[in-house]
This record gives C-alpha cells, structure tokens and sequence, in this order.
C-alpha cells in the first residue's frame, strides 16, 4: 500500500524521543558541557586518588620534612616533584587535594541523597495529604530553617569529640558521617517546601482527580503520578544542593569541627592556609581554585538541568532571539 | 627507596640542626642590648597581648599564669625571697627582696625564720611601711577558700593551715609576728623547698585595710596595693577611708589595658639596683585580639614588646634580615612540652609499649611542627637540665636516643616484640586495642603539625591513633578530667611554678589525680580506690607504678646537692621504670621586640621578660 502521506509529498516530521531532546538541549550550553567535562575528570582523579599517589611515589599522610619543610617548619612551594608545594607538615598538597576531592563528592552526593529522599518524601506526603499531617511536617521543616546552623554544628561537633565513644552512646562520633548527617539534617527543608509546593498544585489538576475517581490508592498515585512529575525539580535542586553541601562541609572543617586531618579536605586545608597565607600562597590557591571550579560546576549543571528540563525554556529563548 | 629517603631524612636533620644553631646565634639574645642606643632612664614600655589571661582578675592571691608573675615580680610586688630576674640558671638563684637574708633552717626544714628589710612602703594609697602583719594578711587570703587560691597546697604543711580555712581557728597557729620586722613559719613536715615557695607573688604584702574590703575573689586586682618599683596608674586617687570610698584604679580595665606608673614610694635603696633597674617611666599593657597585628605593630615601632609567641612565619621573615633579627629574643626556658601515655588504658598499661613509643617517636619532627630549634631543643628527660643547674649527672641523659632524634625503628620493634599486645612477636602491636586509639591534639597550626607526625611513628609499631582535635582551652579541659580516661594526648607542656624540680615530679604524684582539675594525665600511682572516686576502670590484672614514696624522700631532702641527686634520680626511675611521657621538646620562649627596646632580658622565674630589666629609648618610638 502507498502511503498517502508520502504521496501527498507530506514529508514525515522527524520527532526525537524526550531523552535525545534533554540531551541535545542540556549540551547546547557550553558551559554546562564543560562543567561536566571537569567534573567527569575530578572524578576519575577521586576514584584513581591511590593510583595517581603510587604514579608520583607521595601518599597522602607522607611526610617530607627534610625536603619541603624550611628550618622553622614552614613549607616549600611548588617544584618539579611537589606540583601544588607542600603544607605545614611537609606532606604532597597536590596529592591531597586530589585525594581532597573524594571528601567533598561524596559528602555532597551522599549528603544531598539523604536530604532528598527525606525531603521528598516528606514534601510528597505533606503536599498531597495536607491538613493536621502537612501542618505538623511544615511547622518541623520551620523549626530545622529557623536553628542556628554553625551554632548547632559547633555544639554537636564540639560535645561528641572529648570521649572516645562519641555522642549517643557512640552513634555520633566526630568524622565524615556526622559532618553528613548534620548537612542532610539541615538541608531536607528546603527540598521538603519545594516538593510540598509543587505537590500541592499537582493534586488539584485533572489527572490526580481523574486516577482518584478510577479507585487507585494514596499511596500508589503519590507513587506513580505525582511523583514522576516532580523530578523536573527535584534534579535540578538537587544539583544545587550538592555544592551547598560541599561548601558546608569546607565551612565545618575549616572551623576544626570537621573532618580529622588524616582525611585530607578541602576545607581542612584551607583552614591550614589561612594561618600561613602570606607565606605559602599555595596551600589556599590550589585547594580553593578545586573548591571553586567544583562548586561552580555543579551550579552550571544545575542551570543547564533546569534548562533542559523546563519546557518552556525553548520558548523563552526563541523569544529571547527574536527580540 | 625506603633506605634512600632514611638517609634523606638524617641528612636533611642535620642541616636543620646546623641551620638552627645559625639562626640562634643571629638572634638578640636575654639579656642583650637593642641598636637603639644606651639603656637609659625614660620612656613608656608599650605590650600588647591577645587576652591577659589572668585567672583571678589580678588579684594575686589568684594569678596562676606567667604573665601576670611576670608583672608582678618585675614591677608590682616584692616577696620575702625572690630572684634575679634574668635568664638562665642564675635566674633560678635565690635572693632575698624584702627579707634581710636567704635563711637556714635549724630544724632540717620545719622552721623558717625571715627579718624584713626597714624602709619598705606600700605605694599609694596605702603609704605606709610594709610589716610582717601584710605578709601573714596574704597568707590568711590564700587560706581562705572564698578568695579561690590556686596553689595554696604549697603551703599546707604550715601548721594550723587546715584549721583556720575551715573556720576552726580565727588565725594561722603555725605562722608568727613577733614584731613587725620578723615572721616566723612553723611547719608540721620538713619541707626545704619552702624558702622557694615564698617567691610565688601570692606571697607578697598585701595591706589589710585595704584587702578587707574585697572579700570575694577575683576583686582586689583593681584596687591592688604595690610594693615594687610601680604601681597601677591612678592608685593616688583612690580613696580608702572606707570600703565604700574606694573605687577601682583608673589604670586598669581588665578588658583592656593595665597602665602602670612609678611608685613614689618606692626606695632603690632597699631593693638590688642590678636586679631591678626599673628604667621606663611606666608601662602600657594592652590587648589586641590580633595576634599577627601586634607583631606588625612591634615591627613598626608602634608596640615594644608582646607574651604571646610570634608566628613561626613572622619569625623565619624577620630572621633573613640582619637588622631585624638582632630583635628576636630567644630564651630557653622551663619548660617542658610532652606527649602523655595513661596508664590505665590499653595498649599504654604496658610498659613496652610505653618504651616502644618513645623509641619510635619523631621528636624531630615534632620539634619542626612546632616552629623549628629556635622554638626548642629536643627534651629527653621530665625535668629542664636548667632546674638541675645543668649537673652533668642529667645532661646528655637519654634513654631513648635514636639517630637524629627521628626514631629507632629496630629498637622500637624489639621493645614491642616484649608486650602483650605483640603475640605474634613482629615488633608491631597485633590486638584490636591498638587500633582506633582515642587521642587528643590541639588545633593550633603546630597542634595539628604534630598529628601526622605522631600517626606516623606509633603506625610504624601498630598502634592507629584517632585523633579529635580541639581548642586549645576544650583540649586541656578534656585531658585534665580524669572520667574522660584519655589514653593518649599531643597538647600537654608544664612550667615550673618555683625553681625546684618539684614542681615538675608533682605532676606524678597520686594526690594529684584529681576527678576535675586533673594535672597527673597519665594516672601514675593510680589505685583501685583512686579509680573508684575519679570513676575510670581499673585496668585487670595491671600494676600501676607509684613514685610517691621516692617522691616523699627526694622532697624532705634538706641538703642541697643531696637533693639534687635525689630528683635526678626520680627523674630517671619516670624515665625508665614508669614511661608516663614521651618528653619531646625544651621549650625556648620566643620574642620579638621592638627597635626602640634599648635593654632587655629574660625572667626565668615567670618565663616571661624580665620587665625590670628592659629599656626604651622613646626617640626611637613610633606614635
């Protein structure tokens, strides 16, 4: 059989499925394109970290005291075996900073992670259910943005680092996870107003009655309608959340109240360099540019998610154009 | 590669070491001139320091730190007995200050008899002679709980000291006045060390018609009375008709300043003109929470002089430059800066273990992370060799030498190979209570200089630490609470309080583990009964070592050099039999001072400048 169309010389619109559109609207943007580019990088440099150490012969905690230490215990600069110089204990600062980065990407993915999923579902149950449930889980997401964030940090920081066991019977202990805990713990608010604020629009609309008036339960239109069309916003705010994340982190070392210096950080160093700036530049540049570039990555992948994910961002550019 | 950078490793130690010696010599020493000319009479000695840290708001029945003994003994109060005010051994020596005489006892040490000189006066407003009824007033402050003296335990052996601080005796039965040039001690135990007890400033007169008036602790400092050379600026215009008439002296504020001016009533002639010269017309002491712009403002001659250490940076910038380096006065002093094992707690409950650490350990590196040898020479016993007067019988005593003082690792794992924390017997500790070793070190820049270093070593011998790093203030708190059980700690040092090494082995003794307050961190000659009250376990089956007994000797010890040899030979039983510490460093006290400063010199009493000593010239000074 002929097809009319083809007959008609009608050619057939080409579509593109919704993913190659994402994709071609998402790397559209240079910027976005090289962000991920180094960040693709950093992070192979991050899962390669021993590699990269045993290639340049310094680990992480290795001491070179006699070579990059001066008389008075300050350290040596940049030179042909130490890329980025040497900090105050004589170890490799290009090694750490490498190594630095495996600190600050998996706090701010695992810290952001938890915030979502708390901050998801408890903006998903709040928006849709609404009344005495919403109220409650709202004025609870108030409570957490109102405390004094540092300040609780410190505390907690500060009381669960003078005995060996910890806090709570050893369930707090000072290090990595409870500098993750305590960033989801004060991140899931703002991910819980923005879900909450969409889902309460999403279940007034047609489709939400529509699944309602067929029998289907709460729990599965929650599941299987609202949330599917919250991830627009979902990832893009998720992608901002992760340098806040990866600042805060820096914020709570860089106070001490981090990290331990065995773990090199971003933030551990910086609070090293901004004892010895004016005589070891190196120890704040090469930490903070990484600090930088990262943060900025992530914040240019969030943009160009945003972008890509909200339709009317092609209508708005061609508006852009045509003026 | 290994044995290449061993060898690294000692060489560059040795530079270091030469470097340092270099450095040392270029520096303005104690006791050395500035190259603004002749120490002459003038002139304000301006000091800025970040906090006064006075633990009593200079009251001195309260002061406890060496800054405020500093000011005290070189400017504001004289004692019975006292010391030269300079730097080194000779500033360890004895003199008398307001007492004719250094005096024997004739009793071995229970009796202690003093002549005050005539002629002394209490500055304004007081103006009057000072007597041996100001000097018992002190002591009935110390004795009296309200007022919150901090080591009135020195003077406990005096006989009715209990008695009258816990209201049963209106008076100190075991101190007498029979007139009021004479005061006599009477004590219930021998203690020859007494006549250094009365250099401490706690000591020192204090007039009871004004003191009456301040009940409270804390509170007198800013009506002090002096007896030396200077006094707080605005003490001739306090009233002291009554106590409702006084009001503080203007030059103090102790969230800011302490001014100081000559005291009319001060006689040079009852006092050493070569120990106290007392040249500036007064003294400026002020604070400034910066600590980088204090030694700026040093360096440009706006400031003379600070307490607070400088920077190792500023120090290595200052000392590249001819000029400026001749202003960097380094003093060794009585110090010593060590790292605390506790006895009670695995794997430190093992004697091996204990000497495998200080084998292992880097002192080196640990010397570096604090600034480097102008900021100490490497320590390798409890006790500075100053304390013993440099007596051949304890220098160059060093059980766990090792080559450049950077660790013995063959001797480290032989040691190790002993322990029971070794079954294999590899030289390295195999059990589970090696590993995640709580620690505390202090988030200083040196602090947490010394952390990799010390992970280093002990990892070299199977020992991983888990350091918390704290301030400098939550550090000490927590190591010095004795329910906290720390087994190992970076950021414990100790001054001597008087120049006898007492006051060091009182660190070991059992009385002085204590539930708050704590200053014995490694709990030796901890008892199950001692473990009961401070509430740590009592580790099974251990054998905490006591020195109390060898304590009690080397302190009733009347003959001098009897007594030396008997600390000497404490110190080397600490050394070797109990391994509490791994002493790593000498302190040096490090300053810088200004291109005005004309004379200055180091009071080894208070481990501060000897502000007796120093001079300005103000045509050099900066406004």
């Amino acid at each position: 059989m002929i097809d009319r169309v083809a007959t008609l010389g009608i050619t057939k619109p080409r579509t593109r499925s919704a993913r190659a559109t994402f994709w071609a609207k998402f790397t559209a943007q240079r910027a976005t394109v090289i962000a991920l580019a180094f960040l693709a990088v950093l992070i192979l440099a991050a899962l390669a970290a021993p590699l990269i150490a045993a290639l340049v012969g310094h680990g992480p905690n290795d001491l070179y005291r006699t070579q990059m230490l001066d008389g008075f215990g300050l350290p040596r600069g940049p030179n042909g075996s130490f890329w980025f110089g040497a900090d105050s204990a004589g170890r490799d600062v290009f090694i750490r900073v490498i190594y630095g980065a495996r600190v600050s990407l998996v706090v701010g993915v695992v810290a952001t992670g938890i915030a979502v999923v708390v901050g998801v579902t408890l903006g998903l149950i709040a928006g849709y259910r609404g009344g005495i449930v919403d109220t409650l889980l709202s004025r609870l997401a108030d409570v957490m943005l109102a405390m004094p964030l540092l300040l609780f940090a410190i505390g907690i920081s500060t009381a669960c680092s003078t005995t060996p066991q910890g806090c709570m019977r050893g369930t707090l202990t000072p290090g990595l996870n409870l500098v993750i805990i305590i960033i989801a713990v004060f991140t899931w608010p703002a991910m819980f107003r923005i879900v909450r604020g969409t889902t309460l629009s999403l279940r007034e609309t047609d489709f939400i009655e529509a699944s309602r008036a067929i029998g289907q339960t709460e729990f599965s239109i929650m599941r299987s309608e609202v949330l599917p069309n919250l991830i627009s916003p979902v990832v893009v705010y998720s992608a901002l959340l992760i340098p806040q994340s990866i600042l805060f982190e820096a914020y709570l070392t860089f106070l001490g109240l981090g990290i331990p210096d065995s773990t090199p950080s971003w933030g551990g160093m910086l609070d090293q360099a901004s004892q010895l700036f004016s005589v070891a530049w190196w120890l704040m540049v090469f930490p903070g540019l990484f600090l930088l570039a990262t943060v900025l990555a992530f914040n240019l992948i969030g943009d160009g998610l945003r972008d890509a994910l909200d339709p009317k961002s092609v209508q708005r550019n061609t508006e852009k154009r045509a003026a | 590669m290994k044995s290449r950078r061993a060898r690294l490793t000692i060489a560059g130690l040795g530079g270091l070491a030469l470097g340092g010696a270099l450095i040392m010599s270029a520096c303005g020493g104690s006791g050395s001139s500035g190259s603004a000319g002749p120490a002459t009479k003038g002139g304000i000695y301006r000091v800025a320091e970040t906090d006064f840290g006075f633990t009593d708001n200079f009251d001195p029945t309260g002061e406890y730190t060496s800054e405020p003994w500093a000011m005290y003994r070189g400017l504001l109060i004289r004692t019975l007995l006292g010391y030269r005010l300079t730097a080194g051994v000779a500033g360890n020596t004895l003199v008398p200050d307001l007492a004719t005489s250094v005096p024997a006892s004739p009793d071995g040490g229970k009796t202690w008899t003093f002549t005050l000189k005539t002629g002394v006066r209490f500055a304004p407003p007081v103006n009057r002679a000072i007597t041996s009824h100001d000097i018992v007033e002190a002591f009935t402050r110390i004795d009296t709980p309200a007022l919150a003296a901090q080591y009135g335990f020195y003077y406990s052996a005096i006989a009715g000291w209990d008695a009258f601080a816990k209201g049963r005796s209106s008076t100190i039965s075991g101190i007498t006045t029979p007139n009021n040039q004479t005061i006599s001690f009477h004590l219930t135990t021998a203690t020859p060390d007494f006549p250094y007890r009365l250099t401490l400033p706690a000591t020192g007169p204090i007039p009871s018609e004004v003191a009456k008036c301040f009940p409270a602790a804390g509170t007198y400092g800013r009506d002090l009375v002096a007896s030396g050379p200077y006094m707080i600026a605005g003490s001739a215009s306090v009233k002291i008709t009554s106590c409702a008439a006084i009001t503080p002296m203007s030059g103090f504020d102790p969230a800011s300043k302490l001014i100081l001016v000559r005291n009319p009533n001060y006689a040079p002639s009852t006092d050493d003109p070569t120990i106290r010269r007392a040249l500036p017309d007064g003294f400026s002491f002020t604070i400034d929470t910066n600590q980088t712009d204090i030694f700026n403002r040093i360096n440009a001659g706006l400031l003379d002089d600070s307490p607070n250490t400088p920077p190792a940076s500023i120090v290595a910038t200052m000392a590249t430059n001819s000029a400026s380096k001749q202003r960097i006065r380094i003093s060794p002093d009585d110090r010593t800066s060590y790292l605390t094992m506790n006895l009670a707690t695995a794997p430190f409950d093992d004697i091996h273990v204990r000497k495998a650490v200080n084998l292992i350990m880097d002192k080196a590196g640990l010397q570096q992370a604090q600034g480097g040898p102008l900021f100490g020479t490497i320590a390798t016993h409890i006790v500075p060799n100053t304390m013993f007067n440099n007596d051949g019988a304890i220098t160059g005593y060093d059980p766990y030498a090792s080559p450049s003082n950077a660790g013995d690792l063959a001797a480290a794992q032989a040691e190790m190979r002993l322990s029971k924390y070794d079954p294999a017997h590899d030289g390295k500790c195999d059990v589970a209570s090696c590993k995640n070793v709580f620690a505390i070190a202090s988030n200083t820049i040196q602090g947490a200089n010394m952390v990799p270093v010390i992970e280093n070593s002990l990892a070299k011998i199977g020992i991983a630490l888990n350091f918390r790093e704290l301030p400098p203030g939550s550090a000490y708190t927590t190591i010095s609470t004795a329910s906290r059980n720390v087994p190992f700690a970076s950021n414990a040092g100790w001054s001597k309080d008087y120049a006898d090494p007492s006051t060091f082995m009182v660190l070991f003794q059992s009385t002085s583990i204590a539930p708050v307050g704590n200053i014995n961190y490694s709990l030796v000659g901890l008892t199950p009964a001692i473990a009961a009250q401070i509430g740590v376990p009592y580790p099974k089956g251990a054998l905490i070592p006591s020195i109390d007994a060898q304590f009690g000797t080397c302190a009733q010890t009347y003959a001098a050099g009897a007594r030396q040899s008997c600390w000497i030979g404490l110190d080397k039983t600490l050394m070797e039999k109990v391994v509490p510490w791994v002493p790593y460093l000498s302190n040096n006290a490090v300053h810088i001072t200004s291109s005005a400063v004309t004379a200055w010199d180091f009071d080894q009493s208070s481990g501060g400048t000897s502000y007796a000593r120093v001079a300005v010239n103000p045509a050099t000074q900066s406004h």
